[in-house]
């Protein structure tokens, strides 16, 4: 019950959820969102009550909230969300919605987008896909694959074999379309199955070549092959991968792992060479070639009519052959690669910011004087300077366009265009280069253009065959052109200038080809294309005109700029107001409706376009140059307007300088969309721009179809298959074009038959057509497909922000670079600034380093020269030397010459003197000789005369005896004296050496003596030792002795003692006489001997002497006892060892004296006084011991 | 006697015990030399005792002649014996005679007796004999000197000599336990045994004027405290100190685990002999630390030869 009634509320609940979801209230719808959200996701990994409640809303209303709401659920729901989406497509009813759902959500692609593979919703698809016939639901699944290739490109891959057989069985529903489906749809599932072609082409290109290969060989399939498959690889480029890469390696994770889901796109689209699914980016062109022999055939073609078109420009053929010319000037310009065709290329954005290094030196030479010259550098004012020169050369060109040197001259008129184009792009210097480039193309190419030159292959390829079409048209158009032309310039011409005049021709022109090609031409494509087309168309025009229009070069710079301008707003014009308009080409004013709508769109993009200042100019100058293209198709108009070219100048003055500040041309343009709103022809004009550019890819068909297009008509053309001539996508685009128009207003006619509610049945016929079913089919299918493009919008909007990204770095870097350029200069000024100074200093340093040479040369001549005269002065010294030695010689031998006669004279001299003195003295001593002979005489005289005295004397003399007695004696004297002195002293030597022998005897004996006082000392010691330790003992039996009389004396006070009992106790029984003394005396003695002899020998003989005596002296008491007393004192003065001993005497006796007392005095009264006497005498014994004891003690 | 060097001698100093063999050596042939001299240098032998522990063999010999029983000449040894032996036969006899002492007697108290008459004190009662202050400690070097040797002559005359020197000293005891309790503090690093045994009032219990006037002579065993007894003989009595401290320091582990006053000293008293080597190993060591060695034992200290 209650789960019931909460099912009830809770159903109650769902509905006001539904309604409030739905309901206007935004705010409402956001919070019901939020909560239904809140409350999925927090419901874990149970399934949510809210999910199927929504699912199933949504398969009944469809509700677009719903789809909102469901792709923002989270992880553990989605898996549950999927297994219903499963169920979905499982149950027969909710098939589409479901898949449709899925779709939604892939494209949202929310994080668990990958999962889906995994789920069983996948294979239910799958399977889905294999058995299906209806071909919305085909087309969704064929979509949602196609979707989830990029997003899981590794775990997609088991299925791979599933998705290519589904792709087979789909292509062939193509061909043999099942029952039951109308033609649109199968258009629509063209297209899905092209994309899926791209993304299985550009992912597995192994892999599905492989299973093409196996696949389509097999017979049932050819035809197929032929018309779908086949196609779809024209429109792609060898994938590099099937060179490089293998089968294997493509399904392999290390393959996807670095690329994002927008990568993988961007790779699919980048092989594609179609103008809607393919990318140009930066690959170059491998078909170049094969549209270069083509071209070189246009070329020839050309030629052989070259003199005659001239003046017969208006006819197809030399307009055909004029586009080839073009081309094959193109082609021979070594750098520039550029044709017309190239313009597509302008599409992308990126391209135009690169240059080709290439330049034309006729360009330069030609351009820079103009430029210089142009005053504001309009456009216009180059030319003019130029034209006049180049116009003639054209002229003369054209007979002599055979070489294709030549044929770059007469391209020539379009330089201008190309230098104007230059002119205003000097902006960004860098598209200079570019567009000298560009000279030698035909086309008119804007910086960006020539920038293409560089991969021009697709373009190339395409637009080639394009032209040739083109031509084709013209072929057939001619007659027409011609007349609405005239009118048409000369009006636009005074109303607006050029640029009317201009558009007014263009229009008149490709209305031409329009209603030739009715269906085939209306689609239009993205913005990016119809730039190109017109540019092309342009260019096609100048190539009708190129030859006649020369004349007047202002018009066609007038021409270029307004076409420039109108150019700016075309460019973003959609195509379905182009359908539109072309559609009801016939009703002016419903196209002036339709312009009115479409302009609004075209001031934004302007405005948009003022930002990227580069990029306006650069469109600006395709207009430019399709300008002058145009011009010459309006040779008539041109020459009149030769006249007023100034006025036009003026006019194209000022609009082109509403073109250069951008920022006030929103208003200005949107004046002027207007005033063209006004004309018709700009309305026609536009619808021609456009138009052609459908065309392009199909006739890229036709030209490998048609060889030699020029002789093609224009009848045989139409035969070719659409499939073959367009891609799927653009098939289905001129479809929806020409169909939507028509179902427009034919579903206003709607018989009420044909309205759903209406049951045909019930009025019996047969049910026509369901055309709303199927009209609301394709609508849900151009849903499908718009999701589809919008999600790969997302993809590349993610792609550019990531380059937008990469952009900003490379220029942050750049700017690094910048600072270490500038960083690294500065460094190598410095180092030049050192190396001069290096060099000067090196410079110094030589002049010195010479200078020291030169000095040391001067120095070492002197120094040779100072050596030699050196030499010279020695040897000179030597000489010198030698004789100085020689006459020194001489000199000593004539000094000692000359001594010698000296020493020789002095000697002579000397004896002289001697000789002289010898001489006087011999004459003295001859004189005294004399003297004394006389002498001599007189002595001998005088002696004769002594000798007679003496001779008397002596005579006269006696001798005296006594005398020599003495004299004997006392000699005898002497002698004895010595003898008596030599026995002393041998005496005294004897008696010294016995003194000496008795020292050393004393000393011996004194050391004995002193020997013996050392033993003596020993000895004593030994002795005191032995006397102390003697003494030792003798001190101890001392004390031993002491001992034991004061032992004796206690026994002896105890004897006493007891004695006197016993005394007291005889006397009480009987006692008398001297007998009993005698007894007693007897008895004491007795006692006495006992008591003594157990003591010691000495005090018992000790003991009897003072007994014997006792009893010898009875009498004589009082004296004895007084005697021994005093002798005791004297014994113990005397001799105090014994004195104890003495003691002990003295005291026996006294007790024994005491005891003879009492006998003696026999008084028995007495005897108490006595005893105590003795008692205290006793105490006294006692008393005296212990004095003893300490006297001895102390000694 | 060089013969009865230990022969292992000149192996251990391979091993590497070289020092206490030097030492030992040096002891030993430094005695050696001492006891060679007829008249022996008693102040040399003081030194000796102070700075080495003296050989067994010779330790009674020496203490013989330190403490004055033997004289210094050792020609008059035999004679100095002779009349030792009969002042002891002298004495022993006296108290047999006196019947002071009997077979049951035991060997200290007639040591002590002995000594007591010999200096002439010998009381008639022996209550008053053992009231004597002298009485335990003379028991108790009595007690060790007969466990030095078995010969009662030795015994006496080593005792009684031992003791009289011993009680020159007599007074100085008191000063000793102060002193004892202030090296206690200055060795017990952390002083927690020395709060512990105050706290317990252990040192005011203890009878250490019993150990130092029994010179540890039955506290310690014999093999150990005859080291002392050779510090206290070459005239270092502070060595007594030391030994109070060191025992109190050896046994501080499980004196911290005792809370007990009486559990304490009970412990005290009962010396494990096992540790009395440790002990004295100690007491000797701290003595040294302290500088012990270094006393000059000649004036001060010397011992009484009139006794």
């Amino acid at each position: 019950m209650a789960a019931s009634i909460h099912g009830d509320s809770r159903q109650c609940q769902v509905d006001e959820m539904f309604t409030l979801l739905e309901s206007v209230d935004q705010e409402a719808v956001e919070d019901v969102r939020k909560l239904i959200l809140d409350d999925i996701n927090s419901s874990g990994s149970k399934e949510s009550w809210l999910l199927p409640i929504l699912i199933d809303h949504y398969f009944t209303t469809r509700s677009k909230q719903i789809q909102d709401l469901l792709f923002e659920i989270r992880d553990p729901q989605c898996k549950y969300l999927l297994e219903r989406l499963n169920d979905g497509v499982r149950s027969n009813n909710n098939k589409l919605a479901s898949l449709e759902l899925l779709l939604y959500i892939l494209c949202k692609q929310p994080y668990w987008t990958h999962r889906v593979v995994e789920m069983p919703v996948f294979t239910t698809l799958i399977k889905c896909l294999k058995n299906m016939t209806d071909i919305p639901v085909l087309m969704t699944g064929v979509m949602i694959l196609t979707l989830l290739l990029p997003i899981v490109p590794v775990s997609i891959a088991r299925h791979l074999t599933d998705i290519l057989d589904i792709f087979t069985r789909l292509t062939s529903f193509c061909v043999r379309k099942p029952a039951n489906t109308p033609d649109v749809f199968l258009l629509h599932l063209h297209v899905a199955l092209y994309s899926l072609f791209h993304r299985l082409y550009g992912m597995y290109p192994h892999y599905f070549l492989h299973y093409i290969q196996t696949q389509f060989t097999k017979k049932d399939l050819i035809p197929v092959y032929d018309e779908i498959v086949k196609p779809m690889f024209e429109r792609v480029r060898l994938h590099p991968q099937l060179i490089v890469g293998s089968k294997e390696s493509e399904t392999s994770t290390s393959r996807w792992r670095n690329l994002e889901t927008q990568d993988i796109v961007i790779e699919c689209a980048k092989l594609s060479l179609d103008m809607v699914e393919g990318t140009w980016d930066d690959d170059p062109c491998p078909a170049f070639t094969k549209r270069y022999q083509a071209i070189q055939e246009a070329v020839k073609s050309r030629h052989n009519s070259g003199s005659t078109s001239q003046d017969t420009s208006l006819f197809p053929n030399i307009l055909s052959q004029d586009t080839g010319y073009i081309l094959t000037s193109l082609g021979h310009e070594p750098g520039s690669v550029c044709s017309p065709s190239v313009v597509i290329g302008l599409s992308t954005p990126p391209q135009s910011q690169r240059t080709t290094p290439a330049t034309s030196f006729l360009d330069t030479s030609g351009h820079v004087p103009s430029f210089a010259g142009t005053i504001t550098n309009t456009p216009m004012m180059t030319p003019q300077d130029i034209t006049p020169r180049e116009t003639p050369n054209i002229t003369q060109d054209d007979p002599l366009s055979k070489s294709s040197g030549k044929g770059q001259r007469n391209t020539d008129p379009k330089r201008p265009a190309i230098s104007l184009s230059r002119g205003q792009s000097i902006i960004d210097p860098k598209l200079t280069p570019g567009l000298q480039l560009t000279p030698g193309s035909s086309c008119v190419l804007s910086p960006m253009k020539t920038e293409f030159t560089n991969e021009p292959p697709k373009g190339a390829v395409k637009t080639q065959p394009r032209n040739a079409i083109r031509a084709l048209e013209f072929e057939t158009d001619r007659p027409s052109m011609d007349f609405s032309k005239k009118p048409l310039s000369t009006q636009t011409s005074l109303e607006k200038g050029t640029e009317g005049q201009n558009n007014a021709e263009l229009t008149s022109l490709v209305t031409m080809d329009t209603l030739n090609h009715v269906v085939g031409e209306l689609s239009t494509h993205e913005n990016e294309c119809i730039d190109d087309e017109v540019s092309q168309i342009t260019q096609e025009d100048d190539l009708e005109g190129s030859f006649e229009t020369i004349a007047s070069p202002e018009t066609q710079q007038a021409m270029a700029e307004s076409v420039k301008q109108f150019m700016k707003k075309v460019n973003r014009i959609r195509f379905n107001s182009l359908n539109n308009t072309e559609r009801l080409a016939g009703n002016e004013s419903k196209r002036y409706h339709v312009r009115s709508n479409s302009c609004p769109p075209f001031e934004e993009e302007v405005s948009e376009e003022s930002d990227f200042v580069t990029r306006s100019i650069s469109t600006s100058v395709e207009s430019n140059q399709s300008g002058p293209n145009s011009n010459p198709i309006t040779v008539e108009s041109s020459i009149t307007l030769c006249d007023k070219s100034e006025n036009l100048h003026k006019v194209i003055l000022e609009k082109s300088r509403r073109s250069r500040n951008p920022s006030g041309n929103s208003e200005k343009i949107s004046d002027l969309l207007a005033r063209m709103a006004e004309s018709r022809p700009f309305t026609i004009l536009s619808q021609a721009l456009f138009a052609p550019t459908s065309v392009h890819v199909c006739s890229s068909c036709h030209s490998k179809l048609v060889g030699g297009k020029h002789t093609i008509h224009g009848n045989e053309f139409k035969e070719i298959p659409m499939f073959s001539t367009f891609s799927p996508p653009e098939l289905l685009d001129r479809q929806l074009i020409v169909g939507g128009d028509l179902h427009a207003k034919e579903l206003n006619k709607i018989p009420l038959t044909s309205k759903e509610s209406v049951n045909w049945t019930h009025f019996g016929g047969v049910p026509p057509a369901d055309e709303v079913n199927i009209l609301k089919g394709q609508i849900m299918l151009l849903h499908n497909q718009l999701m589809y493009e919008q999600h790969k919008r997302d993809l590349h909007a993610k792609r550019n922000r990531r380059l937008l990204r990469k952009i900003t770095q490379t220029k942050t870097l750049e700017e690094q670079n910048r600072a270490m350029v500038e960083q690294r200069k500065l460094h190598e000024q410095e180092i030049q600034n050192l190396t001069v100074s290096l060099r000067l200093v090196q410079e110094e340093n030589q002049t010195y380093k010479q200078e020291k040479e030169s000095n040391t040369y001067e120095d070492l001549v002197k120094l040779r020269t100072t050596l030699q005269t050196n030499k010279d002065l020695e040897e000179a010294n030597i000489g010198l030397k030698n004789l100085l030695i020689t006459q020194r010689e001489d000199h000593d031998k004539l000094k000692m010459q000359w001594q010698d006669s000296k020493s020789k004279l002095s000697n002579t001299e000397k004896e002289l003197d001697i000789l002289k003195d010898q001489v006087v003295y011999t004459q003295k001593l001859k004189e005294q000789v004399f003297k004394l002979q006389k002498e001599v005489l007189l002595m001998g005289e005088l002696q004769q005369k002594y000798h007679e005295r003496l001779h008397n004397q002596r005579n006269s003399y006696s001798v005296k005896p006594d005398q020599n007695y003495l004299a004997q004696s006392l000699k005898a004297e002497k002698k004895g004296l010595k003898d008596k002195l030599n026995k002393m002293t041998s005496r005294l030597q004897v008696v010294e050496n016995q003194v000496t022998e008795l020292e050393k005897q004393i000393q011996i004996k004194n050391e004995a003596i002193q020997e013996l006082k050392h033993n003596l000392e020993k000895g004593q010691i030994i002795h005191v030792d032995e006397i102390k330790a003697v003494n030792d003992k003798y001190e101890a039996m001392v004390k031993v002795n002491q001992q034991f009389e004061a032992e004796l004396l206690t026994l002896h006070s105890q004897v006493d003692q007891l004695t006197q009992k016993c005394q007291l106790r005889r006397k009480g029984s009987a006692s008398q006489s001297n007998s009993c003394v005698l007894t007693d005396s007897k008895t004491s003695s007795d006692w006495s001997s006992s008591s003594g002899g157990g003591h010691s020998i000495k005090s018992d003989t000790d003991s009897i002497k003072t007994i014997k005596q006792t009893t010898n002296d009875d009498i004589t008491d009082t004296t004895l006892i007084s005697g021994p007393s005093f002798r005791e004192v004297e014994l113990s003065e005397q001799r105090p060892q014994s004195h104890s001993a003495h003691a002990l005497d003295s005291l026996s006796l006294s007790s024994q004296d005491g005891a003879s007392v009492s006998h003696g005095g026999s008084r028995s009264s007495t005897m108490c006084t006595d005893s105590e006497d003795n008692r205290s005498s006793h105490s006294n014994v006692t008393t005296d011991s212990g004095w003893w004891e300490k006297s001895t003690v102390s000694k | 006697m060089t013969e009865e060097r230990n022969f292992r001698q000149y192996y251990y100093k391979k091993c590497g015990f070289r020092l206490e063999d030097e030492v030992e050596e040096k002891k030993s042939v430094e005695i050696l030399s001492l006891l060679k001299d007829p008249f022996l240098d008693v102040h040399k032998l003081r030194l000796f005792c102070l700075r080495f522990s003296l050989p067994a063999m010779y330790r009674l010999m020496v203490w013989k002649v330190l403490l004055g029983i033997l004289p210094t000449s050792q020609d008059s040894h035999k004679f100095v014996t002779d009349q030792r032996n009969q002042q002891y036969k002298d004495i022993h006899h006296g108290l047999t005679v006196l019947r002071r002492i009997s077979s049951q007697t035991p060997e200290e108290e007639i040591l002590f007796k002995m000594y007591l008459l010999d200096q002439g004190c010998l009381p008639f009662e022996e209550t008053n004999m053992r009231r004597d202050p002298r009485y335990s400690g003379f028991l108790s070097i009595a007690r060790g000197v007969c466990s030095l040797t078995d010969d009662r002559i030795e015994q006496y005359w080593i005792s009684t000599k031992f003791f009289s020197y011993f009680h020159q000293l007599d007074e100085d005891f008191q000063s000793m336990v102060d002193k004892t309790v202030i090296c206690l503090k200055k060795e017990d690093c952390d002083l927690k045994l020395f709060h512990h045994l105050e706290q317990n009032n252990v040192l005011d219990y203890l009878p250490l004027i019993d150990w130092f006037r029994g010179c540890f002579g039955d506290v310690l065993p014999e093999t150990s405290f005859e080291r002392i007894w050779d510090k206290v003989i070459g005239g270092s009595q502070t060595i007594l100190i030391y030994v109070a401290v060191s025992i109190f320091l050896t046994f501080k582990r499980p004196l911290l685990s005792m809370n007990n006053t009486d559990d304490m000293i009970t412990y005290l008293r009962k010396i494990p002999t096992d540790c009395g080597d440790r002990v004295v190993n100690d007491a000797l060591e701290m003595w040294q630390k302290n500088g012990g060695y270094l006393i000059q034992p000649d004036t001060d200290i010397h011992i009484d030869k009139s006794i």
